[in-house]
C-alpha cells in the first residue's frame, strides 16, 4: 500500500498503520472501517425487510439466536432497534466518514498539490476518535433492549435507558472527529495549494469537500450541544427536553431538541451528498472527454445549496406542532433549494451531451448518480410543502426519498469514486467486467427495492411500523365507505389504500429485491480484494484524467509528488480546442498563442528591442 | 504575521483593559439601578454593554484590528449564524407559554400567578391534585 | 516538466524537498486553524446560551427564580469577570514580551494568566459548593428543590422528616435540632397533611400547602397567600379551641357522673357479694347491677375516647398556635435552623439545569486552557514561540468572551 517514512527504513506494522500520520493511510483506515460498517448496516436492513415481508415469523439468525423461546419471532422492540441502528450506522458510521474521512483525506492533498494535510497529527487523532464511537455503538447492542429503539431522530421524551447513553456518546465522538477533520481540511485547502492553483482552478471534488467542511464546522457543534443536553437528561436527571411531569424537574421543551437536532441534521444531508456531487462532476467530465459544463455556476450552486441548507431544517418538523408561520417560511426556502440542484443536474447533462462517452464502471455509476438524484430530488419537491408533507410524513414516501438520494445517489457516487481512484490508491486496476456486472445488478435491484416505496407511501403506509397487519381493518373499512359513497352517488370520497393485498405483495417484492441488492455486492467485494492481489498494475494516469493526483505515482509515496507541481490551467481541459492532444494536465504549461502565420510565429516583444521586421 | 516588525502596543492594551473593567462596573451598576424596573430596557442595556466589551476583546486583544479582509469572511457568518440560531428558537420555545391552553397551565412545572382567594373559584388552576381536572366536589 | 515515467514500484521522493504552496491567507496555518475552531465553539456556545435564553423567557411569567432565591451572589460573579479580564490582559502582555524575545517576562505573564484562571476556577468551586449546601443540584436525586407546592412536595417532606428524625435520633449529635425537626414535623407537615385529608375544598388545600411552603422557605411569591390563610386558619382554630373547651366541661362532668355511678354500683355489688345465700330478689338485683355496670362501663369508655380525642385535638391546635407564635411567619425556618428541608422554588430545577450546564461547560473550557498554559510554560518563549502563545491566547480570549456574555445572562437578569 503506502510506503514507509522518508528515512526509507522498514517500519513496524504498528508505526506504519496504526500510528501513521500519512493522509493516505488514514483515509484508507476510514475506507475499510466504513465499508465494514456498511455491511453491518446492510444486514440490519435485511433483517428489517424480512420482518416486514413475513411479519412475526421466525427470523433467520436474529430470531433463532435471540428469541429462541418465542419460536424465533422477534419482538416489536427489537424491530425498533433494527431501524434505529440501521439509520444511525449508515448515516454516522458509513456515509459521513466515507465521504469526508476516506475520500476527503485521500484526495484533498493529492488534488491540490500538497504533500499531506496541514495538521497530520490532528488527522490521525480524528480517526482514532472514531474508535470510541464504534465501541460505544457496539456496547449499545448489549443493552437489555438490544440497542436504542427510538429512531435515529431520538426525539425526547421517548428516549431513555442505557442504550440512549451509549448512542449519545457514540455520536458525540463522531462529532468531535468530524469537527477536527473539517478544520484540518479547510486549512489545507486554503493554505496548501500548489503555485498556480487558484481557488477557481480547483476540481469540483475539492469544492465539494471545501463546502462540506464549512457545513460541518458550523452545524455539528449545535448537534453536540443538543446531544450533551440529552445526555444530561438521561444520566443526571435534568429536564431540558422533558416537559412538566411528576417524574422530571419539568419546564423542558421536547420541541427544542427537534430544532437543535434538525439544525444540524439538515446540513448533514448536504454533507452526505455534496462531496459525491463533486466527485461525480470530475468523473463525468473525464469520461465524456469534455470540460465540465458551467464550472463557475457549479461552484455557485454548490455554495447556494450549502447556504440555503442552513435555513430549511423545519421541513423535517412540519407535524411537530411548530408555529405554522415558521412552516411557511421553511417551505419557501426548501423549494428554493431545488434551483441550484437543478442547475447542477443540467450542467451534468450538458457535460454528457455530445461527449465522447467512455462507459467504464466509474462512468456508469456516475451517470446513474445523476439520474437517480433526479428521481430523489423530484420526490423531495412535493414534500417541501406542509400541505403534502403532513399526510406523507413518516410514510414510505419519505423512506423512498431518503434512499433514492442516499443510496441511489450518494452510494452510487461513492462506488464511482472507489472505481475511479482505486488505481491511484492501490496501484492496481479493478476488473472492468466485474465492475460492469456489479453496476448493472446494483442498479436494477436498487430501483426494484426503492421505487415501489413511493407507491406504498402514497397509499399511506406508515414508516417505523413492525408490521402492517393492523392496517388491514382500516383499509377494509375504507373500502366499505367507498362502496357506500359510490352507491349514494358521491364520487369525491378519497381513500388512499384500497387493497391490503397490494401492500403485502409490494413488501415481499421489496424484500426480495433488497436481499438481491445485498447479495450482488459480492461482485464488488471480490473485485476489490481480488484486484488488490491480482489486479493489473496501474500507471500514473490510467484514465487519462487531467487533475493533479494523476501526476503522482500509483500509489503515491510519502510526500505524494516527486516533482514540484506548478498549475497552469483549470481542472477540465479535455479536448482543448487549441491542442491536438486528447487532454491537458493541470500542470501542462500554457500553449503558445495561436498565430495565423505559422512560419513567422514569434513571441511579441513589447520593448521593441528586437530588430524590426521580425515582429508581426 | 501581519506586521513585519514589532510595534509596542502595551499602552493601547492597558487602555482597553481599563475600559473593560469600567464597562463591567457599569453593567453591575445597571443591574442594581432603576433601569431594571423596566426589565426589557435593563436587559437591552446590559446586552449592549456586553457587546461593547466583546468587541473590545475581539478587535484589540484578539488582534483583529490589524488583520486583513479575511476577518470579515470568518466573523460575520459566525455572528449571523449564532444570532439566527437563538432567534429561531424563540417562536416555539421562548413564546410557548403565550399559547398555553388553560388546561396545560395547570400542568405547568411552576405555578403561574399565585394569588388566590379562599373560595374555590380558582381551584382549577391551583388545586394540589395536579392530575385532576375538576375541583373535588364541584363546590363553586 | 520532468518526464513522468510509468513506474512499477511506488517511489519515494528521493531528495526530500519541500513543496511550495500559495497560501490563500497571509496568516500561519496554526492561526487559521484556531480561528476556524473558534467558529465551531461560537456555534456550540450559541446553541447552549440560546437554549438557556428561550427556556428562561419561556418559563411561566414571573416564575423564574431571582438570584436571591438561589443564593447566587452577583458580586462574586463580578469578581470572576474581573479576574478573567485581567487574565486576558496578562496573556496579551505575555505575547508582547515574547515578540520582543523576552522569554522570562513572557513566562512571568503567562504564569500570572494561569494563576488568574486557577482563581476563576477556585471561585467557581466555591460557588458550586455553596449551591450544593443549599440543596441546589442539577436535579435528581440530590436536588432538594421542588417546583410547585403540591402533594408530591408534601410527601417528599414527610419522607424526609421521618428519615432524618430517625437518623438524628440514632446519631444523637444535635439534640436541639432534633427537637425543632420534630416540631416542624408535627405542627407543620403532619398538620397540613391531616388538613388536606379533612377538607374537600381544593382552595383551602392549596393554600395550606402554600403556608407550609412559605414558612419553610420564605419565597415571597407565597407570602400574601400564606398570610391570608394563616389569618383565616388561626381564627378558625381559635374558635375551634373555645368550642372544644366548652365541650370538654360537660363531657368531663358526665365522666365524673359515670365514675360516681360506677363506684356506687361497685359498692352495692361488693355488699351483695358478701351474702352467701342470695334470695331471688337479691340475685336479680345482682344481675341488674352487673348489667348496669357494663352499660355504664361502655358509656364511660366512649366518653373517655371522646375526651381523649378532644384533648388530642386541643393539644394539636395548641401546638399549632404555639408554633406560629414562636416562629413568626417573616423568618423562614430554613434560614433560622438549617434543617436542609426540601423546599419549593418555581422553575428552580430548570434554573439549576441551565446554570450548571452553561457554567460547567465554560469551566471545562477554562480547565483545558489552563492545561495548555502548563504545557507551553515548559518551553522557551522567545520570538519563535510568539505565534504559539498567540494561538493559545486566541482560545483564551474566546473563553473570556463567553464569560462576558454568561455573567449578565446568568447573574444579572
Amino acid at each position: 500500500m503506502n510506503d514507509a517514512s522518508s528515512h526509507g527504513d522498514k517500519q513496524s506494522f504498528l508505526w506504519r498503520y496504526v500510528f501513521s500520520r500519512d493522509h493516505k493511510v488514514i483515509g484508507t483506515q476510514f475506507l475499510f472501517s466504513t465499508l465494514i460498517w456498511f455491511a453491518a448496516g446492510g444486514i440490519l436492513a435485511i433483517a428489517l425487510r424480512i420482518q416486514l415481508a413475513w411479519p412475526w415469523t421466525s427470523m433467520p439468525y436474529f430470531g433463532n439466536e435471540l428469541f429462541a423461546t418465542e419460536g424465533g419471532q422477534i419482538s416489536p422492540d427489537f424491530y425498533n432497534m433494527l431501524f434505529t441502528m440501521h439509520a444511525s450506522i449508515m448515516i454516522f458510521f458509513v456515509i459521513i466518514p466515507i465521504l469526508a474521512g476516506a475520500f476527503g483525506n485521500i484526495l484533498i492533498p493529492l488534488m491540490i498539490g500538497a504533500d499531506d494535510m496541514a495538521f497530520p497529527t490532528l488527522n490521525m487523532l480524528s480517526y482514532w476518535v472514531m474508535w470510541p464511537a464504534f465501541i460505544f455503538m457496539g456496547l449499545s447492542f448489549g443493552t437489555p433492549t438490544f440497542g436504542p429503539g427510538f429512531g435515529w431522530t431520538a426525539n425526547p421524551p421517548m428516549t431513555e435507558g442505557p442504550a440512549l447513553t451509549f448512542w449519545l456518546l457514540a455520536l458525540i465522538c463522531v462529532g468531535i472527529s468530524s469537527m477536527m477533520g473539517s478544520v484540518n481540511y479547510l486549512t489545507t485547502i486554503i493554505q496548501m495549494r500548489a503555485p498556480g492553483m487558484t481557488m477557481f482552478r480547483l476540481p469540483m471534488t475539492i469544492w465539494g469537500m471545501f463546502v462540506t467542511a464549512i457545513l460541518q464546522a458550523f452545524a455539528l457543534p449545535v448537534l453536540t450541544a443538543a446531544l450533551s443536553m440529552q445526555l444530561a437528561d438521561n444520566v443526571l436527571g435534568t429536564g431540558f427536553f422533558r416537559p412538566e411531569s411528576a417524574a422530571s424537574s419539568g419546564g423542558g421543551e421536547p420541541l427544542m431538541w427537534q430544532h437543535l437536532f434538525w439544525f444540524y441534521s439538515h446540513p448533514a444531508v448536504y454533507i452526505m451528498i455534496l462531496p459525491a456531487m463533486g466527485m461525480v462532476s470530475d468523473i463525468i467530465s473525464c469520461f465524456a472527454r469534455k470540460p465540465l459544463f458551467g464550472y463557475k455556476p457549479m461552484i455557485y450552486s454548490i455554495s447556494g445549496i450549502a447556504g440555503l441548507g442552513f435555513i430549511v431544517w423545519g421541513h423535517h418538523m412540519f407535524i411537530s406542532g411548530m408555529n405554522p408561520w415558521l412552516g411557511t417560511t421553511f417551505a419557501l426556502s426548501t423549494i428554493l433549494i431545488a434551483l441550484p440542484s437543478a442547475v447542477k443536474v443540467f450542467n451534468w447533462l450538458g457535460t454528457l451531451w455530445n461527449g465522447n462517452l467512455q462507459l467504464t464502471s466509474p462512468m456508469l455509476f456516475a451517470i446513474s448518480f445523476v439520474s437517480m438524484f433526479i428521481i430523489g430530488g423530484l420526490s423531495g419537491i412535493p414534500i417541501a410543502s406542509p400541505l403534502i408533507d403532513i399526510p406523507l410524513h413518516d410514510t414510505y414516501f419519505i423512506v423512498a426519498h431518503i434512499h433514492y438520494v442516499l443510496f441511489a445517489g450518494t452510494v452510487m457516487g461513492v462506488f464511482a469514486g472507489i472505481y475511479f481512484w482505486y488505481p491511484k490508491l492501490f496501484g492496481r486496476m479493478m476488473n472492468e467486467t466485474l465492475g460492469k456486472i456489479h453496476f448493472l445488478l446494483t442498479f436494477v435491484s436498487l430501483n426494484a427495492t426503492f421505487f415501489l416505496m413511493h407507491v406504498l407511501g402514497w397509499m399511506g403506509v406508515p414508516r417505523r411500523y413492525a408490521s402492517f397487519q393492523s392496517l388491514k381493518q382500516q383499509i377494509d373499512e375504507g373500502a366499505q365507505q367507498l362502496e357506500l359513497a359510490a352507491s349514494n352517488g358521491v364520487d369525491k370520497i378519497f381513500v388512499m389504500a384500497k387493497d391490503y393485498d397490494a401492500i403485502v405483495w409490494i413488501n415481499e417484492f421489496i424484500t426480495y429485491s433488497a436481499i438481491a441488492l445485498g447479495i450482488v455486492q459480492v461482485f464488488f467485494v471480490v473485485n476489490f480484494f481480488g484486484s488488490l492481489l491480482w489486479g493489473k498494475r496501474a500507471g500514473r494516469n490510467p484514465w487519462n484524467a487531467n487533475t493533479l493526483e494523476w501526476t503522482t505515482p500509483s500509489p503515491p509515496g510519502h510526500g505524494n509528488f516527486d516533482f514540484q507541481p506548478t498549475v497552469h490551467r483549470g481542472p477540465y481541459e479535455y479536448s482543448h480546442p487549441e491542442s491536438e492532444k486528447d487532454f491537458l494536465l493541470q500542470t501542462d504549461p500554457p500553449l503558445a498563442p495561436p498565430h495565423p502565420d505559422e512560419e513567422t510565429a514569434t513571441l511579441v516583444d513589447p520593448t521593441g528591442s528586437m530588430p524590426a521586421g521580425e515582429n508581426k | 504575521m501581519s506586521d513585519s516588525h514589532y510595534v509596542n502596543r502595551t499602552k493601547l492594551f492597558s487602555i482597553v483593559f481599563f475600559l473593560l473593567v469600567g464597562l463591567t462596573a457599569i453593567s453591575f451598576a445597571v443591574a442594581g439601578s432603576a433601569l431594571m424596573d423596566q426589565p426589557v430596557r435593563g436587559w437591552t442595556a446590559m446586552m449592549v454593554i456586553s457587546c461593547a466589551k466583546a468587541l473590545l476583546v475581539i478587535i484589540f486583544f484578539m488582534h483583529l484590528k490589524w488583520e486583513s479582509t479575511w476577518k470579515y469572511v470568518l466573523t460575520i457568518p459566525a455572528a449571523v449564524m449564532s444570532t439566527l440560531l437563538v432567534l429561531i428558537l424563540i417562536p416555539d420555545i421562548g413564546n410557548r407559554t403565550d399559547d398555553y391552553a388553560p388546561t396545560r397551565q395547570k400542568f405547568a412545572a411552576s405555578d403561574l400567578n399565585s394569588h388566590q382567594s379562599l373560595d374555590d373559584t380558582d381551584a382549577i388552576h391551583h388545586g394540589p391534585f395536579s392530575n385532576q381536572d375538576q375541583p373535588r366536589h364541584g363546590s363553586n | 516538466m520532468p518526464d513522468l515515467k510509468e513506474t512499477d514500484e511506488p517511489s519515494t521522493r528521493k531528495d526530500h524537498f519541500q513543496l511550495e504552496y500559495q497560501p490563500g491567507l497571509p496568516i500561519p496555518n496554526g492561526k487559521l486553524c484556531v480561528w476556524l475552531f473558534l467558529s465551531t465553539e461560537i456555534m456550540f456556545f450559541s446553541a447552549l446560551i440560546g437554549s438557556y435564553i428561550v427556556l428562561r423567557f419561556g418559563a411561566p411569567s414571573g416564575s423564574w427564580p431571582t438570584p436571591h432565591d438561589v443564593h447566587l451572589v452577583e458580586w462574586i460573579g463580578a469578581i470572576n469577570t474581573f479576574v478573567l479580564i485581567c487574565s486576558s490582559f496578562t496573556i496579551v502582555l505575555s505575547i508582547e514580551a515574547a515578540k520582543q524575545n523576552k522569554s522570562g517576562t513572557a513566562k512571568k505573564w503567562l504564569f500570572l494568566t494561569f494563576l488568574l484562571g486557577a482563581v476563576f476556577l477556585g471561585v467557581k468551586a466555591y460557588e458550586y459548593n455553596s449551591k450544593f449546601s443549599y440543596g441546589i443540584y442539577p436535579r435528581a436525586p440530590r436536588s432538594r428543590m421542588y417546583d410547585k407546592p403540591d402533594l408530591q412536595y408534601l410527601s417528599a417532606l414527610q419522607l424526609y422528616c421521618k428519615q432524618t428524625a430517625k437518623k438524628m435520633q440514632e446519631e444523637n449529635k444535635a439534640p436541639e435540632k432534633l427537637v425543632i425537626l420534630k416540631e416542624v414535623q408535627t405542627h407543620l407537615v403532619d398538620w397540613t397533611a391531616r388538613k388536606i385529608g379533612q377538607t374537600d375544598r381544593t382552595a383551602q388545600q392549596s393554600l395550606a400547602l402554600k403556608l407550609l411552603t412559605y414558612q419553610i422557605n420564605g419565597n415571597h411569591r407565597y407570602e400574601e397567600d400564606a398570610k391570608l390563610f394563616l389569618k383565616f386558619e388561626t381564627e378558625e382554630i381559635e374558635s375551634k379551641l373555645i368550642e372544644i373547651n366548652q365541650n370538654l366541661l360537660p363531657a368531663k362532668s358526665q365522666l365524673q357522673e359515670h365514675n360516681v355511678e360506677l363506684q356506687a354500683i361497685d359498692a352495692n355489688l361488693a355488699a351483695l357479694a358478701k351474702i352467701d345465700m342470695k334470695t331471688e330478689i337479691q340475685n336479680k338485683e345482682n344481675s341488674d347491677l352487673n348489667q348496669r355496670k357494663a352499660e355504664v362501663g361502655e358509656l364511660k369508655i366512649s366518653i373517655e375516647n371522646r375526651i381523649a380525642d378532644l384533648e388530642k385535638e386541643k393539644l394539636a391546635i395548641q401546638g399549632r398556635l404555639d408554633f406560629f407564635a414562636k416562629h413568626d411567619l417573616g423568618t423562614p425556618l430554613e434560614e433560622k435552623f438549617h434543617l436542609d428541608l426540601p423546599f419549593v422554588l418555581p422553575s428552580g430545577n430548570m434554573w439549576a439545569n441551565t446554570y450548571f450546564l452553561l457554567t460547567g461547560f465554560h469551566a471545562l473550557h477554562v480547565l483545558i486552557g489552563l492545561i495548555a498554559f502548563l504545557i507551553i510554560l515548559t518551553l522557551q518563549l522567545g520570538t519563535a514561540r510568539a505565534g504559539l502563545i498567540e494561538n493559545i491566547g486566541l482560545y483564551w480570549h474566546f473563553v473570556d468572551l463567553v464569560w462576558i456574555f454568561l455573567f449578565p445572562l446568568l447573574y444579572l437578569f
